[in-house]
């Protein structure tokens, strides 16, 4: 009786130290770094904004973003450009996966943040928080200001 | 008389000759000279590609953001950047018009600015562009900046002429579609012929300082 008492109890906390490892997950060690986070102003009347940034996994292991979201835009989807036919298009990605020790830049001409409808339009200095959903379950909210882009001091990164 | 006619035209020939061929080099050394003026000030070093023949634009009818028609007509008498999107472009469109704010900053560029050269936007998408959107968008980045759209047809008038290609992508399930376009800005001459193409990626200091070549070998030429 007691040894199936003492077994319950075991599982019980178990249990209850997998949930609580999994809460804080995110402070045991670092998954995903994002750095460099850049949204430029738009028009007020653009349906759609962008966000560039670049995201480090400082982890041994595969990461998955599998989708973002903000409080500040209807929908926020993860697109990447390419040349076709001598035109530029755009695709839609179900996830980003980022390989263990590998940063991924997401920059003019390539992968970028699409940021889709604003509750309001987004002026210079609004800021702006960009939830990331990890296929982990892990979610990581970052945050960064409407910046105005002046070309000249726009730094891209050229491959 | 006639002896006396044909001996005092005996005696001018070798003169008369002289005189022709004199001329004649003359002339020669003046129209080489002219022909060394003019490739002479083909601008070199140029990244725009600057086309060998100017192509004259025919005909097309679009309206402005101001619902104002916008057809050849409108391209004669100034020099015209055009550019062709969407306003629910994330990267490519914002980022060019960017550039396009920043060359029309150009110190050097102000007095062509201000007389006779136009930014052009033109958007291949009219369903969700309606002329006072596109006002709003394109002025956002210089008041003077114009906005222009139509009938899809007389877009398709106008791009095909320029090498422009674009395209309508499926719409999603939230009814949004990416429209797929050419990225080059074309550069149109006060006759309304096309003379350059500027490709991506864009520079506004390069692009500045093709224009001002390039509109300098026009009116020389």
């Amino acid at each position: 009786m007691i040894n199936k008492l003492i077994i319950s109890l075991c599982f019980t906390l178990l249990l209850f130290n997998s949930s609580y490892a999994e809460s804080t997950h995110k402070t045991d060690y670092p998954t995903l770094n994002f750095s460099k986070i850049v949204i430029p102003e738009a028009p007020p009347v653009a349906s759609v904004m962008v966000a560039y940034m670049d995201i480090a996994n400082m982890s041994n292991q595969k990461q998955t973003i599998s989708s973002v979201s903000s409080e500040q835009f209807k929908r926020v989807e993860i697109h990447n450009m390419s040349m076709e036919n001598d035109m530029m298009t755009m695709e839609r990605l179900a996830s980003l996966s980022i390989n263990a020790g590998q940063t991924i830049a997401l920059e003019s001409n390539g992968l970028h943040v699409m940021l889709i409808k604003p509750n309001k339009p987004l002026r210079k200095g609004d800021k702006v928080e960009l939830t990331f959903k990890l296929s982990s379950g892990e979610q990581i909210t970052v945050s960064s200001h409407v910046k105005l882009i002046n070309f000249n001091n726009h730094h891209h990164h050229h491959h | 008389m006639t002896d006396n006619k044909q001996a005092t035209d005996r005696k001018n020939k070798p003169f008369l000759l002289v005189a022709i061929a004199a001329i004649s080099i003359l002339f020669g050394i003046w129209v080489s000279t002219l022909s060394v003026k003019s490739t002479a000030t083909v601008p070199k070093s140029l990244e725009a590609t600057l086309l060998e023949r100017s192509k004259p634009v025919t005909s097309f009818s679009l309206v402005d953001h101001d619902n104002n028609e916008f057809n050849l007509q409108s391209l004669k008498g100034n020099w015209s950047f055009l550019f062709f999107g969407f306003t629910n472009c994330p990267d490519v469109c914002p980022i060019t018009l960017q550039v396009m704010r920043s060359v029309w900053k150009t110190p050097a560029l102000q007095k062509l600015i201000e007389t006779n050269t136009k930014m052009i936007f033109v958007s291949v998408d009219p369903d969700r562009d309606k002329p006072e959107h596109l006002k709003s968008y394109v002025q956002y980045y210089n008041p003077k900046f114009v906005g222009v759209t139509g009938k899809q047809d007389q877009i398709d008038t106008l791009t095909s002429q320029l090498g422009i290609l674009y395209g309508f992508d499926d719409p999603n399930e939230n009814g949004d579609y990416n429209v797929s376009h050419s990225g080059q800005i074309i550069l149109i001459d006060p006759q309304a012929n096309m003379r350059a193409v500027f490709s991506p990626p864009f520079n506004p200091q390069s692009i500045s300082k093709d224009f001002l070549a390039i509109q300098k070998f026009v009116k020389d030429n």
